[in-house]
């Protein structure tokens, strides 16, 4: 029986993570590993795809940043074909959900992916790492993690994952404690040496505490939606700076159509229409459109949206995208009643129906 | 005179000439920043005067790029006759967007301005306070710092320095509006000219000094991988460019895509491979399409959530491409496209 | 002397202030969906039913045609209110459409909800080929409701 099976070592994670990695490269269980790596430049990391085990030594497991959300990046990967040979990848919960998702809109594959994730502490905003005050950050991630990693109630893996690494938990840990949620996983435990297999109370009870504390911050977060009628004002005053860069389009893992619909001649306002409308109204702001942009995103991805924040981080004004994303998620997923990620079998939502369902919404 | 009271000044007279302008009817609309809330400064296309009231010809930050605003609604002939404000690099942008069909200039006019430069989007943020400052160029955005085209772009651009407060015309169309608006006023601007070209040496001076820099700092290959190793592939240097307006990019396209096996072997030859691959091809293949058109404008730079150099980086090879075909983007719209025309006798350095 | 509201709201800051005049006719958009609704409205038409000129019909062949990026484009450009109609659950032409679409609109309702907007400008309703009365009726109400609201305040936002 799996089920709350744990590995135990008395090294440090960081330590017992790369030692592991090491192993599964040498051992050929799996051909490459998926983890973030930092550069050649300080403070500035990026995910890898690393087969030589002598370069797992620079692998960060989990270390506090997103520069990429690893979907993304793993779905670049496997878009046009899945891994023919097993490669371990370390990601974080909310990356997983998110590439679930992908999966199910052929933006990827989990073939051959063994997933290695964790109880997520959350991320610092990379911009946070660039300057001065990083080493200050640093030593204090937990003060300085996104607003949506703040407000995130799903920081423990689903499912897909074979191994959850505890990273957040209530009390500190001595040495690293491992869960292994598959027979694979349980293989690769017990090849690996200096550490105990033993049988551990379920994650949830290791991190109760930090589930109320996250809840919490949900709450709040939720609790500043608009009036009905005052969001205009609002939406107009956030989106009055943004740069129209379009970066939290690129980065979102969930934004993965080749051409965006509002980059199509479909949805562009025609030179007339702009002009005509800047004449009617006195003034218009040009480029127009950077409400509706930031509308149809919220259609398209709100009913998928796994809340994990890159939108905000990748924004060079700091217009907090995400918490309106989360906002809208939040609202969109519980009347739909879907829960991204959870499953690859679960119908996308938009791709399926109840016939009796949101009655309240018609007539 | 204090910057503040300078950007001030400026301000004044170009709403002064704006108004007049839409308000007698020789022009139908205005293109022009305008304060927002927070601190903000959108684009607003004007064609009711009172609206003018927000109007802020030269804001302390650049947003979104002048000839990017105006392309968004110009690619078809303007009705009436529109005037554009705008910065000295939005004005080359704007000629070079017209030669690649992306806007027709036909009906509009480009009025400048001398360019104090920009203060850094970053900088700015909340408080709003900060101006940008001629004389301090730790003020400025980098690419600002080093720029040798800050005046006499356009069709008009209002001087303000060498001791002139006066709009200058710079081309027939500039100025027709002059005489329509009973503005032209016979003046001595060899002073002006003479600061001009003095800043411009002092820019020339630092532009040299910037790229010595970055040519040591980032040397050749593994000195451009170290340049762009905190690029995480957002994409905004290439969307708020000017002059990149394709819908679709090339590094986007589907053909593109490499199976998972590719990817791996690349990863094999090395040990590991940087994911999202492809970073060096995408910024190499973006300066090989647009550096001929590049401005120097910064907006890339300024945009970029990962403080990469890159407007510098793009500025300096758009220096070594241009040099090629003598070519100055945005100077005189009368130049072809490098990449449009071509000399029978030429180049043959490039080949054997 | 009465100000009109276009030079009121042009010289005004705050543009987005929503203002009840008299005179406010609300401009409503209304994608009526091919085999039923706009059967629907041309019955009610044939029939001789009174109701507000307020409704610009757009055809559609399926409720589930109306990408709410269409809904968002009319919202944002002034539309007062936005209907949605439809067959019947069960009824629809191509089978399953109309519950498709409203999944769609329960997405579109409530990401407006979820950013302040004024989700009661939109509207999706079932009206039959043989229900001329019922178009009235729909017609009238939201008209009604819309017109109680006021105009939409993005048909003077300069910002957006």
């Amino acid at each position: 029986m799996i089920e709350n099976s744990v590995l135990i070592s008395t090294s440090s994670t960081l330590d017992t993570m790369r030692r592991l990695l090491t192993q599964l490269l040498e051992n050929r269980e799996v051909d490459s590993v998926f983890a973030l790596r930092e550069t050649r430049q300080e403070g500035r990391y990026c995910y890898s795809l690393i087969t030589d085990p002598s370069l797992v030594s620079e692998v960060l497991p989990f270390h506090p940043v997103m520069p990429v959300q690893g979907a993304r990046a793993l779905s670049n990967l496997t878009i046009t074909e899945p891994f023919d040979r097993p490669v371990a990848a370390l990601l974080r919960p909310c990356e997983i959900r998110a590439f679930v998702e992908n999966v199910k809109q052929s933006q990827g594959s989990l073939e051959n992916i063994f997933i290695i994730s964790c109880t997520c502490p959350g991320v610092i905003p990379a911009s946070r790492l660039l300057g001065e005050e990083r080493d200050e950050v640093l030593r204090n991630p937990d003060e300085n993690i996104r607003n949506a990693c703040r407000a995130c109630t799903e920081f423990i893996p689903g499912a897909q994952a074979d191994m959850t690494v505890i990273i957040a938990s209530d009390k500190p840990l001595d040495g690293a404690v491992i869960y292994l949620h598959s027979e694979r996983a349980v293989e690769t435990a017990e090849k690996f040496d200096s550490c105990t297999l033993e049988k551990g109370p379920p994650p949830t009870e290791l991190t109760s505490e930090l589930l109320e504390a996250r809840g919490k911050a949900l709450k709040e977060l939720l609790r500043d939606i608009p009036a009905p009628g005052d969001g205009l004002r609002s939406l107009v005053s956030l989106f009055s700076a943004c740069i129209g860069c379009r970066g939290c389009r690129e980065a979102c893992p969930l934004c993965s159509c080749v051409l965006c619909d509002y980059e199509t001649a479909r949805t562009a306002h025609s030179p007339e229409l702009v002009r005509a409308e800047a004449k009617r109204k006195g003034s218009l702001r040009v480029p127009s459109g950077t409400l509706q942009f930031q509308l149809g995103r919220l259609m398209h991805i709100s009913p998928i949206c796994t809340s994990c924040g890159q939108c905000s981080d990748v924004c060079p004004v700091d217009i907090p995208v995400s918490d309106i994303f989360i906002r809208a998620a939040n609202l969109v997923q519980e009347s739909l009643n879907y829960f991204p990620g959870r499953d690859t079998d679960d119908t996308p939502p938009l791709a399926t129906f109840v016939e009796k369902e949101l009655l309240d919404i018609t007539d | 005179m204090s910057n503040t009271e300078s950007r001030k000044e400026i301000n004044s007279i170009l709403i002064d000439i704006v108004e007049k302008a839409l308000g007698s009817g020789i022009i139908g609309s205005v293109m022009v920043p305008s304060r927002g809330p927070e601190n903000s400064f959108p684009w607003t296309l004007i064609s009711d005067v009172s609206a003018l009231e927000r109007a802020e010809p030269l804001p302390p930050v650049m947003s979104v790029h002048g000839a990017k605003a105006l392309a968004s609604f110009t690619q078809s002939p303007s009705d009436g006759r529109l005037l554009a404000v705008m910065r000295p690099c939005e004005a080359r942008a704007a000629v070079e967007l017209s030669k690649l069909e992306q806007i027709n200039l036909d009906n509009i006019i480009l009025l400048t301005m001398d360019c104090p430069g920009a203060v850094p989007l970053s900088e700015y943020g909340e408080d709003g306070t900060i101006e940008p400052d001629l004389h301090h160029p730790d003020t400025l955005r980098p690419l600002c710092r080093q720029c040798i085209e800050f005046t006499s772009k356009g069709d008009l651009c209002l001087a303000i320095h060498g001791g002139l407060s006066m709009v200058v015309p710079l081309t027939t169309r500039g100025d027709e509006l002059l005489d329509s608006l009973g503005m032209k006023a016979e003046s001595d601007t060899s002073a002006w000219k003479e600061w001009a070209s003095g800043l411009g040496q002092e820019r020339e001076i630092t532009r040299t000094e910037s790229t010595d820099n970055l040519q040591k700092a980032y040397n050749g290959l593994q000195g451009l991988i170290e340049a762009f190793s905190g690029c995480i592939s957002c994409r905004s240097c290439r969307t708020v460019c000017p002059i990149c307006y394709c819908r679709l990019c090339f590094i986007d396209m589907k053909d593109r895509r490499s199976p998972a096996s590719e990817y791996l072997e690349r990863s094999r030859n090395s040990g590991a491979t940087r994911l999202m691959s492809d970073t060096l091809l995408f910024h190499i293949g973006r300066m090989a399409h647009m550096s001929l058109s590049c401005v120097s404008c910064g907006m890339c730079e300024d945009a970029c959530p990962s403080d990469i150099p890159i407007g510098r980086l793009v500025s300096m090879v758009s220096d070594n491409t241009t040099e090629l075909f003598d070519y100055n983007a945005g100077s005189n719209s009368e130049d072809p496209l490098p990449l449009n025309t071509f000399r029978l006798e030429e180049l043959h350095e490039y080949e054997d | 002397m009465k100000e009109t509201a276009g030079t009121k709201h042009r010289s005004s800051s705050n543009s987005w202030s929503a203002e009840i005049m008299d005179d406010f006719e609300p401009r409503i958009i209304g994608f009526l969906c091919n085999w039923c609704s706009y059967a629907g409205a041309d019955l009610a038409g044939t029939s001789r039913l009174k109701m507000s000129p307020n409704l610009v019909p757009i055809k559609v062949m399926c409720s589930s045609r109306v990408d709410p990026e269409m809904v968002t484009d009319a919202f944002l450009r002034g539309a007062d209110g936005v209907l949605i109609a439809g067959c019947h659950p069960g009824d629809c032409h191509y089978d399953k459409g109309n519950y498709y679409a409203r999944r769609r609109f329960a997405v579109l309702k409530k990401v407006v909800e979820s950013l302040g907007l004024e989700a009661e400008r939109l509207r999706l309703s079932w009206i039959s080929a043989s229900e001329g009365a019922r178009f009235q009726q729909v017609v009238e109400e939201f008209t009604e409701k819309i017109r109680k609201l006021g105009p939409n305040p993005t048909g003077k936002e300069t910002l957006l």
